[in-house]
């Protein structure tokens, strides 16, 4: 059971990701794009960030590296349906930039739920 | 202005040597000719002699011989002239030699004469000579012969003139008279004689007997004939007498053999010679167009290779914008799709935790997802292709080992009626990205697999082509090294020209729908471009394909500095 904040630009896919997880008993709060989540951000405050990358206004990547200044113990994973940055990948570059894991759209759902439990995990151990 | 003459001599040399030697030899064939024709021509000089002898001899043996008779005759008929002439005309019509016989008084009047032809022909020719030797006719006591005369019918005579003095004729010196005989003679020839031939002059010394030489003979040559003849004969003073002899006419006179044969030889050198100089002149002109022909066939080659070149270039660069093209729209496509892809694929699975499993509901959602699993391979591949630019780790790497595990894996999909054999000349050390060898060996082999309809064989071979002989392939552009080459072979259907054309174009495929993305050589293609290689494919209808891949050797020296 975590605080999940889902920053999705396709609403599709965010309105799946967000009954996925919320079927996985975790408590959701949606953003459209980077801006949308930065906004959220000053009221809410998550264990983990899923968030694309390639979204309109802010990117993903833009986003991710802005939280890890403010919440650097925030817990983020990154998912993307491809696109480069040359020479390295968004995912790859988002790793770097501080996110704890990454994953390839489509996605598959059961290893996204099972990572997070895994970080929820860690981060309980770092908390105790 | 002399060197060019001596260059001339130089270049003319054997035409000039074969010109002096034809002349040298000429001119010696025609001195050997010369003598031997003196020779033969004093040969004949003899024997014409000696024939002349023996004949003139014969034949005033013979004569003489009827003169007595004749004289014989008359002296019995003395005073009886018509027996006398009677006894001509026998004469002359038993012996054909005699042409005329007259008698003539001592007044040098011919009393009659008796001729085979008309008298008139020979009045005309004994007139003048009795005239010229009126003088001396009559004081001759002994057998004369004259001079050889022209008679008008082209015939040459001699006069036999035999002085006779009948009984009582001291007394009645109108009883003297001599009988003269006109011979035919026929080998007693004159030098003025209009005869055909060369004239051979035979000079006889030909003295007149004496008076007195006579009459001491005068009992001799009337009964010892041939002894007395012989002598007068011989004794006419110089006298010319030619021959006719129709050889040496043929040899000396209108075409000598010797000067024939010189001026034949000085002909034969002189074309001989032109010839010469005509052949050596051809030899150097073949030469300068053998090296014009062969400057020109290597100019048209250099051309057509250019041609050739610059044609792969463009297809190659074609190809590449081509592909790229392709492939940057691929990437943009590929990440939208990857987005529906996903909410299509969640919502089916939470859609289906809604359902029991054995409803039909249930189990067509699964097979919605499991179309959605194809698309995702598509995807994955499309972006595969799309992200050939992105940046691979190049390490140093053996082709053979890294094609070896790729073989491992794969043996398992291909099927067990499909032959696979690997054969490794080489180590196949190459700069490389472990990831991209395997993709080329699995896409070429999955390939190969699908072109055999599951059966036949896979010759994989790896070997090393050097430097020297990567330049004679009609692959372009690679760089001056040794390269490392892989062929893939399978006894699959094969291609036509038109399929190989395009087999490395993305989207294009031969295979059923579903079977194949058209993204496999493509792939392939853009990594070997990546590695800085060359791919070719040569196929044949019906019996298989065969794709060659070219990498540049890693250079032993480089590898040595990168460790070091």
């Amino acid at each position: 059971m975590a605080k999940i904040l889902l920053v999705e630009d396709d609403e599709l896919v965010r309105d799946m990701l967000a009954q996925v997880l919320k079927k996985a008993s975790h408590e959701v709060t949606c953003a459209s794009d980077g801006e949308d989540a930065a906004k959220v951000l000053q009221q809410v405050r998550p264990d983990i960030m899923v968030t694309d990358i390639i979204m309109p206004k802010k990117s993903g990547i833009t986003l991710i590296s802005e939280v890890k200044n403010r919440h650097p113990d925030m817990e983020i994973i990154a998912i993307s349906g491809g696109g480069r940055l040359d020479p390295i990948g968004y995912l790859d570059l988002s790793e770097n930039l501080g996110a704890s894991v990454s994953f390839e759209k489509p996605v598959d759902n059961t290893a996204l739920l099972m990572a997070i439990d895994l970080l929820l995990q860690g981060k309980k151990k770092v908390d105790a | 202005m002399t060197t060019g003459i001596l260059r001339q001599l130089k270049k003319n040399r054997h035409a000039y040597v074969i010109a002096l030697l034809g002349f040298l030899v000429s001119l010696g064939l025609f001195y050997a000719l010369q003598i031997q024709e003196e020779r033969y021509i004093l040969n004949l000089a003899q024997l014409g002699i000696e024939t002349i002898d023996t004949h003139i001899q014969a034949e005033l043996n013979f004569n003489a011989h009827i003169l007595k008779h004749v004289a014989d005759q008359t002296l019995r008929v003395d005073d009886q002239p018509a027996k006398v002439r009677s006894l001509v005309t026998d004469l002359l019509t038993t012996y054909p030699q005699i042409l005329a016989l007259l008698e003539v008084n001592y007044n040098n009047k011919i009393n009659w004469i008796q001729t085979k032809k008309e008298a008139s022909v020979y009045k005309n020719v004994v007139g003048p000579f009795l005239q010229a030797n009126s003088g001396s006719l009559l004081s001759r006591h002994s057998l004369w012969v004259s001079s050889p005369l022209n008679l008008p019918d082209k015939k040459i005579a001699l006069f036999m003139v035999l002085p006779y003095s009948a009984p009582g004729a001291q007394k009645n010196p109108a009883a003297s008279h001599y009988f003269i005989a006109l011979l035919d003679c026929r080998y007693l020839i004159h030098r003025n004689a209009q005869l055909p031939g060369m004239v051979f002059k035979v000079y006889l010394n030909l003295q007149p007997i004496t008076p007195s030489e006579a009459n001491s003979h005068d009992q001799h040559w009337l009964f010892g004939v041939s002894k007395t003849l012989y002598s007068a004969l011989w004794q006419i003073r110089a006298q010319e007498v030619t021959i006719n002899l129709g050889i040496i006419h043929l040899i000396s006179k209108e075409a000598p053999l010797s000067w024939m044969t010189f001026i034949l030889g000085i002909l034969i050198s002189i074309l001989l010679a032109r010839s010469t100089a005509l052949s050596d002149l051809l030899k150097e002109r073949t030469i300068v167009l053998d090296q014009i022909n062969q400057d020109l066939k290597s100019e048209i080659t250099n051309h057509i290779q250019t041609e050739a070149s610059k044609k792969n270039l463009e297809k190659a660069l074609l190809q590449g914008q081509k592909l790229q093209a392709i492939g940057t729209l691929a990437g943009g496509i590929a990440h939208d799709f990857n987005n529906i892809l996903y909410a299509i694929r969640g919502y089916i699975e939470l859609a289906r935790e809604e359902i029991p499993k054995d409803e039909i509901t249930y189990k067509n959602l699964g097979k919605v997802l499991e179309a959605t699993y194809r698309g995702q391979d598509l995807i994955s591949q499309i972006l595969t292709f799309s992200r050939r630019q992105q940046h691979h780790e190049f390490i140093p790497l053996s082709l053979k080992t890294e094609i070896t595990g790729a073989l491992a894996l794969l043996r398992s999909t291909v099927p067990q009626s499909v032959e696979l054999d690997f054969h490794a000349a080489t180590e196949g050390k190459i700069m490389g990205n472990k990831t991209q060898i395997h993709q080329i060996i699995v896409n070429l082999i999955n390939n190969a697999v699908d072109a055999m309809d599951g059966e036949g064989k896979i010759d994989l071979t790896l070997s090393q082509i050097p430097a020297t002989e990567i330049q004679g392939l009609k692959i372009s552009p690679l760089k001056l090294n040794n390269y490392c080459r892989i062929e893939v072979k399978d006894t699959g259907h094969g291609m036509d020209q038109s399929t190989m054309d395009r087999v490395f174009e993305p989207f294009f495929t031969t295979k059923e729908v579903g079977k194949g993305t058209g993204l496999g050589l493509s792939t392939v293609h853009s990594i070997v471009k990546d590695h800085l290689g060359e791919i070719l494919v040569n196929s044949q209808i019906g019996k298989g394909s065969t794709f060659t891949i070219y990498f540049p050797e890693q250079e032993p020296l480089k590898e040595d500095q990168t460790h070091g």
